[in-house]
């Protein structure tokens, strides 16, 4: 049975779960969410998803939503199948957490709200704001030389093994290194710069790449 | 021989409370090792050797350091999965991974709407400033739309996963403890389902042994 995502190939929390699916070879199935239009905070959409945000899963009867649990879901559901995303030892998969952890806590909503300032707001024709931006970029400027630090010492975040919690990075990154004109946060730190061209090179985020950009 | 697990921290502080809450459902003995928030203990080199964030609690289980509490409590449900109160359902993966997706909220939507309601009302002032109204009343607005969420879903399920309590209720114990005392509890109080889950898990045992040192603030 095809898993059915709900939502937009060019979302980063729809791309963070379909990243997975690819990198497991999940088949899926993707079901147009009208974000432009606001489908999202319809009554409809609100069954499916009461907070009125993308991606929802449906797998059979299964349903789920919030990325990072999807992610986590399929990473132990299709742990024989793929590589594996979520470490083997106890402490391995702790780190993997730990690192998930950090993306949703430390680094998303810098992340997020830089990409809000720079490509979302001056596409709805409003202004932003010059003085945040800088905060913000200062703020993630000091987060990535922590990763920057973290990357010296390790291949990949929790270990020597691509992980959800490199995955989960894939999204944001791309939107503050493209649309949002950000690179050089990424290309000015050594070993940040390095991970990125390794996990942003796999074959299926390039894939997902093709089919969103 | 197994070690005995190291949790760096303070009884005030909501993460720390988060954890210690964990091990003791999981009747796990641990060592809270004392960090000096007030002389900034935990922004400076030794301890940014543990969590290069500076931020409290850590864990240390012998040569595991893991920092942020929701990778921790993780750590310990699943280390421990066979003792103590079951918190993530580890014997379905369906039942796991519904547990996963109230984790994510409270991650997602609930803690940054509380989390600044109770900066305002607790730390703000430390630091001589008064309540910020502006980022109170915005986020308690967001706060209620979550609440509304909660409110129907708690309606048809004694817990958040379903009828079974988890690692996912035990998550917001702390921030909305110290919520509970801000001028803004009614719009937990109001919500009678809510209400009613907020006083069966702000009762379970493992909470109240580590909600008595929670007294931030207090005189």
């Amino acid at each position: 049975m095809v898993v059915k995502v709900y939502g937009s190939v060019k979302a980063a929390c729809p791309q963070r779960v379909l990243a997975c699916l690819l990198e497991k070879g999940v088949e899926f199935e993707i079901v147009q969410v009208d974000l432009d239009e606001g489908e999202h905070k319809r009554p409809e959409f609100l069954l499916r998803q009461p907070f009125g945000q993308v991606p929802v899963i449906e797998d059979g009867d299964f349903k789920l939503f919030e990325s990072r649990a999807i992610i986590r879901y399929y990473a132990a559901k299709y742990v024989n199948q793929g590589p594996n995303l979520l470490g083997n030892t106890l402490e391995e998969k702790a780190l993997v957490d730990q690192w998930l952890e950090v993306e949703a806590h430390n680094l998303n909503d810098l992340a997020f709200n830089l990409v809000l300032q720079l490509v979302i707001l001056p596409r709805m024709g409003q202004r932003s704001d010059t003085a945040l931006v800088h905060n913000l970029e200062q703020k993630l400027e000091a987060v990535l030389n922590i990763y920057e630090q973290r990357l010296s010492k390790s291949n990949y975040l929790a270990g020597d093994s691509f992980t959800l919690a490199d995955l989960s990075h894939l999204p944001a990154l791309r939107y503050l290194m493209n649309e949002a004109g950000m690179a050089h946060l990424v290309t000015q730190r050594k070993h940040v710069n390095a991970w990125w061209d390794k996990i942003s090179s796999r074959p299926a985020w390039k894939k997902l790449a093709s089919l969103a950009h | 021989m197994t070690t005995l697990i190291k949790l760096y921290g303070a009884p005030v502080s909501t993460c720390t409370a988060r954890v210690m809450t964990c091990l003791h459902e999981k009747a796990v003995d641990f060592a809270l090792v004392p960090v000096d928030l007030f002389s900034c203990e935990h922004k400076q080199p030794p301890f940014l050797a543990k969590n290069p964030f500076g931020q409290i609690p850590v864990l240390e289980d012998g040569d595991l350091t893991l920092f942020e509490s929701r990778a921790m409590t993780a750590y310990v449900a699943e280390k421990f999965k066979e003792a103590g109160t079951d918190l993530i359902r580890h014997h379905d993966l369906k039942e796991a991974a519904l547990v996963k997706v109230w984790i994510e909220v409270e991650s997602q939507q609930f803690h940054p709407a509380i989390a600044p309601i109770v900066y305002e009302y607790f730390v703000a002032p430390i630091q001589g400033k008064s309540p910020d109204q502006g980022v109170i009343d915005a986020n308690l607005e967001k706060l209620s739309k979550v609440l509304d969420v909660y409110e129907a879903k708690l309606s048809s399920a004694k817990y958040l996963a379903g009828d079974f309590y988890s690692l996912a209720d035990l998550h917001h114990l702390p921030y909305t403890y110290y919520f509970m005392k801000t001028p803004c509890a009614s719009i937990i109080s109001e919500r009678a389902h809510v209400k009613a889950w907020w006083e069966d898990i702000s009762s379970r045992p493992a909470f109240k042994k580590v909600s008595e040192g929670m007294n931030f603030g207090e005189k």
